[in-house]
């Protein structure tokens, strides 16, 4: 038996509150290997949910559960077998990629022979083998994320926490991370926190989308999307009608067209005799859940 | 064996990113200098006669011992308090950077992690005195009369020098783990805990049965005073050691044959206990140390505006701004900037330094400006005006750096003449915040009919914001100012030295190095946008 599959982290009634403000409250999760997409809108609390399960934040109350090991008061159980990219990191601009990568490896308490090996295997993975000898100053910000990347992998870890990992990566580099993630997952829990819902739509096994602080959905992207089923729809405006089409409908695109504007739109009824059904996608999906106040929202 | 090993990379990688900065070679650079000057005698040590009356200075022959314990002296006198504005950014870096969030997930532990930074400013420290130690053995190459000894000369380096270093690299990372301390209030404190703490041993003599001064003053005044009185039975000789700059001239010089301190086990281990203090504090710093904890770090959230959702605020509210019509986006300019762009960027920039002051900083400078305009004149004179003028410290602090600091200098950069607008408009907005804030001052001198004094406090009002502004300018820190400024403060408007004191000196010479700084910071900045 892998011993892999017997790898679960779980939150149980998970707060946390900043000076008053309520970031996160009673907050339940329970996650196996796969990626988990993390949805939600800025100030949803996603940031401080992957700070907890980091642990660098402490909750306020609630726990985090390793493998049944509870990683509050014991963070230790968590931090060796953990990989974590923030969304905003810095580097030591007068170290090179090699020092640099260095260093993390030892402060995660990997040994010299196999962290030089695991260096120069992440160094050819996110292409910076010619570069790793340049001070990391003198970097893009694509490749000062590739060197990110790289340190979140350094200790092969069982628990991979990437927050916004393709900001800054040109289309080929998104694309090679995004092929990475997917090879990783059947070993490891992957945690992604992205607004690039593409990213998600093409690795993502599990979805959480976070709202005020709460947990909206959680489910595999192919139940969200069947429950969307009937509720996605598409035709042709003219510009004028469209500020009046926004306020009564949920619109998740439009596009230009000769004739008008074609809208796509979610609705659980049919918005009009023009509108044709069409397959939803997760855009469709996250704009729904996150805009339940909207008239004729599918929600 | 795996702490170790942590150890060695957290210290290396830090000590890397420190000494190949451009600025650790200015640091070289001054330590060389300073080296040449021990080696001139233009710095150096002495012994007093005790009497202020009676200048006679008391020098050891130019042999290694004396050498090598003169040099340490002004060692521990010059990096005991520069140093530690020298190391102490370690972790600050790493929140500045967000390194330490990464970190923070990885197994090391609070006090290994404290312990790399305690390594890697005392090596950056070592590698200091090292350059010194070479410089002495030059000098007693070039000037002894007497062969190298370099057991003698040696010696006080690694008995006093490096545990000193030790606990000066200590007390930054301390300082570095208590919020409060880490900025510009820590600088003033470490200064003032530094001065303090100097006059208690220099004064007093203190010194416990186990333990004697991590300067080393005690160690070697006592043997230096012995063969001082030896070589000149009728004195007068006093215990008091000196080291600094010392103009010589006619003052009359005795000189005597030092052999050196006897070092004893007990001697070495009493100022290597400095380094076991020094180790002790460190661990003690990790019992609240944050870990990079965002929440518990004390960071200062900026108030999110009414149309911002907080964190786990409803977002509900934010649709109905989605779909509200567009706000006309041009003119983007205030009614201010209508009637004058640059007093538009002058009122920004006012906001700037004087938004996010709490009230109780603004209940404590109506404080100090109620006391001055109702305090006896002696007082006022002696404390009050002195303090007037570093109460402001951390507003001046921010001038020039801002930018850099913030990471808004792309923004700022790019906006229309940064040079000629934005960079004279952060200035004035210092001058007219100084005279605000000094305005006090003002006030008591023209009450008392004191010209002379209200025009040094005009010279003062348009000389520190422009030394802020140039400081923070040229190094990219805050930190640059506060250092040079305290110790200016101390030596001119505290100790009311005529020749230090901008508050009260002839305000030409520092509004001519005002004009001077302000011409200098604007050709450096103009570098600077064009990148």
């Amino acid at each position: 038996m892998d011993p892999n599959n017997s790898l679960v982290i779980e939150t149980n009634n998970l707060s946390k509150a900043y000076k008053g403000v309520q970031a996160l409250k009673d907050f339940n999760l329970k996650l196996t290997p796969g990626i988990l997409g993390l949805l939600g809108p800025n100030g949803a609390g996603k940031s401080t949910l992957m700070r907890m399960l980091a642990t660098i934040t402490t909750p306020s109350g609630g726990s985090i559960l390793w493998n049944g090991k509870d990683v509050v008061k014991d963070p230790e159980a968590l931090r060796s077998v953990l990989g974590y990219l923030p969304q905003d990191f810095g580097v030591y601009p007068n170290l090179s990629a090699q020092e640099f990568l260095e260093y993390m490896a030892a402060i995660k308490g990997m040994s010299g022979k196999k962290a030089q090996q695991k260096i120069s295997d992440l160094l050819d993975l996110v292409n910076l083998r010619q570069a790793a000898r340049r001070p990391l100053g003198g970097y893009s910000g694509g490749m000062r994320q590739r060197v990110g990347i790289a340190q979140a992998l350094l200790n092969d870890p069982q628990l991979l926490i990437v927050d916004e990992p393709t900001v800054g990566l040109d289309p080929e580099e998104r694309v090679r991370f995004r092929n990475l993630l997917s090879d990783l997952s059947g070993e490891r829990i992957v945690i992604l926190s992205t607004h690039i819902v593409s990213d998600v739509e093409s690795t993502a096994t599990d979805i959480a989308i976070i709202h005020k602080g709460h947990l909206k959905v959680h489910a595999r992207p192919e139940q969200l999307l069947k429950q969307m089923d009937d509720s996605v729809w598409e035709w042709t405006v003219n510009s004028e009608a469209l500020p009046r089409l926004k306020e009564q409908f949920l619109v998740t695109g439009t596009l230009r067209r000769m004739d008008g504007v074609e809208v796509r739109v979610v609705s659980g009824i049919k918005p009009c005799s023009e509108a044709q059904p069409v397959m939803p996608n997760l855009e469709d999906v996250y704009l729904a859940a996150v805009a339940q106040n909207h008239k004729g929202g599918a929600g | 064996m795996n702490t170790l090993r942590i150890l060695y990379h957290l210290a290396r990688a830090d000590f890397f990113e420190r000494t190949r900065r451009y600025g650790f070679l200015l640091t070289l650079a001054a330590i060389i200098l300073l080296g040449v000057l021990v080696n001139n005698g233009t710095v150096g040590m002495d012994l007093g006669s005790g009497d202020s009356n009676i200048p006679i200075r008391y020098h050891g022959e130019l042999n290694s011992a004396w050498i090598g314990a003169m040099t340490v002296m002004v060692i521990n006198t010059f990096l005991g308090m520069l140093g530690f504005y020298l190391v102490s950014d370690g972790i600050k870096r790493d929140m500045r950077t967000g390194v330490g969030q990464i970190i923070a997930t990885t197994p090391v532990s609070r006090a290994a992690y404290l312990v790399g930074k305690w390594i890697s400013n005392f090596t950056v420290l070592a590698v200091l005195v090292l350059i010194l130690a070479i410089a002495a053995v030059v000098m007693v190459l070039l000037q002894s009369e007497t062969a190298l000894d370099l057991g003698a000369l040696l010696m006080p380096f690694l008995a006093v020098a490096l545990p000193n270093m030790a606990l000066t690299a200590a007390l930054a990372v301390f300082f570095e783990t208590v919020p409060w301390l880490r900025g510009a209030v820590g600088n003033v404190v470490y200064f003032f805990m530094w001065v303090f703490s100097l006059m208690l041993w220099f004064m007093t003599q203190t010194s416990l049965t186990f333990l004697t001064d991590p300067m080393g003053y005690n160690v070697f005044s006592t043997s230096l005073y012995a063969s001082a009185s030896a070589a000149f039975p009728d004195g007068p000789i006093g215990q008091g050691l000196s080291v600094g700059s010392f103009n010589v001239t006619g003052t009359p010089i005795r000189v005597f044959n030092w052999t050196g301190v006897d070092w004893t086990p007990g001697t070495v281990a009493g100022q290597w206990s400095w380094v076991i203090i020094a180790l002790g504090l460190i661990l003690l710093s990790a019992l609240w140390f944050a870990r990079f904890d965002p929440s518990r770090e004390g960071l200062r959230h900026a108030r999110p505006k009414p149309e911002e959702a907080k964190e786990g605020e409803p977002v509900a509210r934010r649709k109905k701004a989605h779909h509200s019509a567009l706000p006309s986006l041009s003119p983007l300019i205030s009614k201010l900037a209508q009637v004058n762009p640059f007093l538009g960027v002058l009122f920004a920039e006012l906001r700037l330094l004087l938004n996010r002051r709490r009230w109780w900083w603004w209940a404590i400078t109506a404080g100090l400006a109620f006391a001055i305009l109702s305090s006896p004149p002696s007082v006022v004179n002696d404390y009050l005006l002195p303090a007037a003028w570093l109460w402001p410290l951390t507003i001046w602090s921010e001038m020039g750096s801002r930018e850099r600091r913030n990471n808004t200098s792309q923004m700022v950069f790019a906006s229309a003449r940064p040079v000629l607008r934005q960079l004279p408009a952060a200035w004035l907005a210092g001058v007219l915040v100084t005279a605000l804030l000094c305005m006090a001052n003002a006030v008591f001198f023209i009450s008392n009919g004191d010209l002379p004094g209200l025009a040094g406090w005009a010279g003062a009002v348009v000389f520190v914001p422009t030394l802020a502004l140039a400081s923070g300018v040229f190094s990219s820190s805050n930190r640059f100012f506060e250092v040079i400024y305290v110790i200016w403060w101390y030596a001119g408007p505290l100790s009311q030295n005529p020749a230090l004191d901008f508050s009260a000196g002839a305000p030409q010479v520092y509004l001519l190095s005002a004009a001077g700084l302000l011409l200098l910071s604007a050709g450096w900045r103009g570098r600077q946008v064009r990148g």
